[in-house]
């Protein structure tokens, strides 16, 4: 009757992050060095002119964003599927994105950059997102603060705001609609240079408060009653972790537009990989994320280049056929 | 109510809005008691659970865990000292067995990144002594009704608590595997650990128990030891429900036998 | 005898087609052009969009091009309504011409020669022919491609978040190309979507900003961190947005303008 106890097969934790970790390393010297050797690159580094002023002034900012974009929306995916306990949960689904798409397109109604310059979009799509950060959390004190209240406010708000974006387009002309739309969809090449350095700290702050939620989102994702019981408070964990995670996801909205798919499948195809516990995935889901926005939009860059498709509609295709393909694999 | 109780309820009141769920519940549990709640559907044993587990707080009474109110413990501290199984827990994530166990030390180590060799150590050695070692790798949502019971009970007992709640900890099993988990249970007994289980099945809390509280309608009914609390009248009178009790020739506990109702129109016919 | 009152009919038609008094125009372009044709006074409503030239003010609205207000339009009995094929929605069109209502709606067109093709059927419409070829005449004189300068490189701002541009096959790169410039770049999309990175290494000589949902100032500060010494030509949207033959030759000389002053810094 008596089983002995089996060795604990170990994950390969190690090479798994050592893999992830190259690759994010080669989307990089990709990233900034497609259509160019490596020496030319370095060369250019130190070069004002050319291509040298490409790097510098483009690709670099370029890839920057794109890796702290792309690492927070996986963080923040990982982190939102855990408490709504919903493996297709991403940061959008919170509904701050509606927020800052009003912020947006207000800004271009009112013409808000000949006064505020480079710093009116993203300076819009923030407040957006604060606002409806404010009124989902405000609605949601009122019950008790709990995941499913989260969710009904967030989809309220988001709906709300959303239609007053197509109310607002609909006295637009359609030229300048388009042209916020094409925003909206995901850009990485918009945010103006002088920004990076606000962005850099702010981007980076929650998702290393993040990472220290592993072990807390383990027990958060049994459900509210069981965290409770295994010492948790959860109205309180929940107050924090979607105060940084729609934090978070306004900043990466205001930097870039809504770029979809990348805080879905990435939390989603790494945890068939390192397996469910938080930790880890929130740590590998940062890199994945970087990984798989820094590579989509290498793609969105050269693929029709000198045209430029939007890096939202790259993640979204590449992204949905994996999703199709663990679905059908599961099924 | 005694002074030295590990735990005392004294005049516990609890409503959902307007229904009154529970009504002035008086109830001490000594160290070591392995008490069996038991009672109809709907009759409250399992908010009475979630009062002492304090994941609800009593509109009216006091219940104290030795000798200070359940209010002055943090969370982290009382889940140190009662680890509690809710009746259904569902797992949106492939955990392992190991990675799901050791979130029971969680309260014990909540900063670091991962969980340290130690606390891999306890997570060991349960799973050695419930024989679920051999399960470590696997993922709980691919297990058997009955291992993934006996995975949850090892998570609350690395939780190293003083008590235990459990939610109808073997309804879904077989008998086998209700017999299996009952005897951990009385084995942690024997360790000093107290118990507080709601039950269905009369008979297993008969042959577990040391105390039966019997729940029917918001208050207690009766409480005592199984050979006084499940008599015929107290059975029938809290569930509406005609039973024979029998003594059990080898335990001496006593042992109900349901009656179905067609036997008893047959009875009434006959003069 | 049907038969020959059919034939006359059909020769008569012209002759006796009714000079439009009560027109409705859905298009900020056609309302410019009856303008400049005179003819404003025939005009009793117009789009929301409609803002030149200033006569134009006092006019009723009827909504935006893309959703004008049907029953009112309706109500109105206009004679004619005019709109635009890029401005309007077929669907409104066609739903007013079963109403009942005339309409006529006007080619997009693809350079100067569609441009002048279609002023001179609005003239015609509205019996004001010789005006209108005065005028034409007038702006193709004035517009003649001068020989024998090198090229200046031009790049087309469209929109800047993302930047969108208007490529060598789009409506402006004839205004380019008649100013004696080039597009820098050559799509078959009119209005790609654009790598920043292609238009720093280009490097082109003029930039032209048409503030379509952006500021000017921004983006030559932007551009500047780019390229050097580079020039910029703003141009109000609406004379890009609604094109008369008029507003072409303005936009023409405006570049004409930058590409001399460029040449006299240089040199």
């Amino acid at each position: 009757m008596t089983e002995p106890a089996a060795p604990i097969p170990q994950r390969p934790t190690v090479l798994i992050f050592f893999i992830l970790s190259v690759l994010l390393a080669g989307s990089i010297v990709l990233s900034l060095s497609y259509g160019k050797d490596v020496p030319t690159v370095f060369a250019s580094l130190f070069s004002h002119e050319g291509f040298g002023l490409v790097l510098r002034k483009i690709r670099i900012p370029r890839t920057v964003v794109a890796f702290l974009v792309g690492g927070s929306l996986g963080i923040c995916g990982v982190t939102l599927q855990s408490i709504l306990r919903n493996p297709l949960a991403e940061p959008y689904t919170l509904g701050i994105s509606g927020g800052a798409s009003l912020g947006v397109t207000v800004s271009t109604v009112l013409q808000m950059q000949s006064v505020l310059g480079a710093y009116a979009h993203p300076l819009m799509g923030f407040m957006g997102a604060l606002v409806s950060i404010i009124i989902i959390y405000a609605l949601s004190m009122r019950r008790s603060f709990n995941p499913n209240s989260m969710i009904l406010f967030g989809i309220v708000v988001s709906l709300v705001f959303s239609s007053i974006v197509f109310f607002i387009f609909s006295l637009l002309d359609p030229d300048k609609m388009q042209l916020t739309l094409m925003w909206l969809m995901g850009d990485l090449s918009s945010l103006d240079i002088s920004l990076i350095p606000f962005y850099v700290p702010f981007l980076l702050a929650p998702s290393v408060m993040l990472f220290f939620f592993g072990k807390e989102l383990d027990i958060l994702s049994l459900g509210g009653e069981k965290a409770h019981y295994l010492g948790i408070d959860p109205p309180r964990s929940y107050k924090i972790l979607f105060v940084l995670t729609s934090v978070l996801t306004g900043l990466c909205v205001s930097a870039s537009g809504i770029i979809g798919f990348v805080g879905l499948i990435v939390p989603h195809v790494l945890r068939n990989i390192v397996g469910a516990t938080h930790t880890r995935l929130l740590f590998s889901s940062y890199l994945g994320g970087a990984f798989f926005l820094i590579i989509s939009d290498v793609f969105s860059r050269y693929l029709l280049y000198p045209v430029e498709l939007p890096v939202g509609v790259i993640t979204g295709i590449f992204g949905g056929l994996i999703l199709l393909f663990l679905l059908m694999r599961k099924t | 109510m005694k002074k030295d109780a590990l735990l005392s309820i004294a005049g516990v009141s609890f409503r959902y809005g307007p229904q009154i769920v529970l009504k002035d519940i008086d109830l001490d549990v000594e160290r070591g008691e392995v008490i069996g709640i038991i009672g109809p559907n709907g009759a409250g044993k399992s908010t009475l659970l979630k009062l002492i587990a304090g994941y609800l707080s009593p509109d009216k009474g006091s219940i104290m865990l030795s000798g200070r109110p359940l209010g002055d413990y943090s969370r982290r501290t009382l889940a140190k000292h009662i680890a509690t199984l809710p009746q259904t827990l569902d797992m949106p994530f492939p955990y392992t067995v190991e990675e799901f166990i050791v979130m029971g030390r969680y309260p014990y180590d909540r900063r670091s990144f991962s969980y340290g060799i130690e606390e891999k150590e306890v997570v060991l050695e349960t799973m050695n002594a419930l024989n679920i070692g051999h399960l470590a790798g696997r993922q709980i949502n691919a297990l058997s009704e009955g291992e993934r019971q006996k995975v949850y009970l090892a998570q609350c007992i690395v939780q190293d608590p003083g008590i235990l709640l459990l939610d109808e900890p073997v309804s879904h099993l077989d008998i086998r595997h209700q017999m299996r988990v009952l005897e951990i249970l009385e084995n942690l007994q024997t360790k000093g650990l107290t118990i507080l289980m709601i039950l269905h099945d009369l008979n297993l809390a008969s042959e577990f128990c040391s105390r039966i509280v019997l729940i029917a309608r918001g208050s207690i009914y009766a409480s005592g030891l199984p050979a006084a609390t499940l008599t015929y009248e107290n059975i029938e009178k809290a569930y509406d429900t005609v039973v024979i009790v029998r003594e059990n020739p080898l335990s001496k506990k006593p042992f109900i036998i349901p009656v179905s109702r067609k036997y008893l129109k047959a009875d009434n016919e006959k003069p | 005898m049907l038969m020959l009152v059919l034939i006359a009919l059909l020769i008569l038609f012209p002759v006796v087609s009714p000079a439009y008094e009560r027109i409705i125009s859905l298009s900020p372009q056609v309302t410019e052009s009856i303008y400049l044709l005179g003819s404003g006074s025939r005009l009793i409503a117009i789009s929301e969009f409609c803002k030149q030239p200033d006569g134009a003010a006092k006019k009723e609205r009827i909504g935006t091009p893309l959703r004008p207000d049907i029953e009112r339009i309706v109500s109105l009995k206009p004679d004619l309504v005019l709109g635009s094929r890029e401005g309007n929605a077929p669907f409104t069109m066609a739903r007013l011409r079963n109403l009942g209502v005339n309409v006529h709606y006007f080619s997009r067109p693809k350079g100067l020669a569609g441009l002048i093709e279609n002023f001179l059927e609005l003239s015609s419409m509205l019996k004001k022919t010789k005006e209108g070829e005065a005028i034409v005449n007038a702006v193709e004189r004035s517009i003649r491609v001068t020989e024998g300068n090198v090229p200046h490189t031009v790049l087309w701002q469209v929109g800047a978040n993302p930047l969108v541009v208007a490529s060598s096959s789009s409506f402006a790169n004839d205004i380019i190309r008649y100013a004696g410039g080039i597009n820098i770049i050559k799509t078959e999309l009119p209005y790609p979507r654009m790598n920043v990175e292609e238009v720093a290494l280009q490097r082109p000589q003029v930039i032209v900003l048409t503030s379509m949902g952006y500021h000017v100032e921004t983006e030559k500060e932007r551009w500047k961190r780019y390229i050097n010494n580079v020039r910029f030509v703003s141009l109000d949207p609406y004379i890009v947005g609604s094109p008369t033959p008029v507003s072409f030759l303005q936009a023409v000389n405006a570049l004409r303008a930058v590409f001399h002053r460029s040449v006299d810094n240089d040199d």
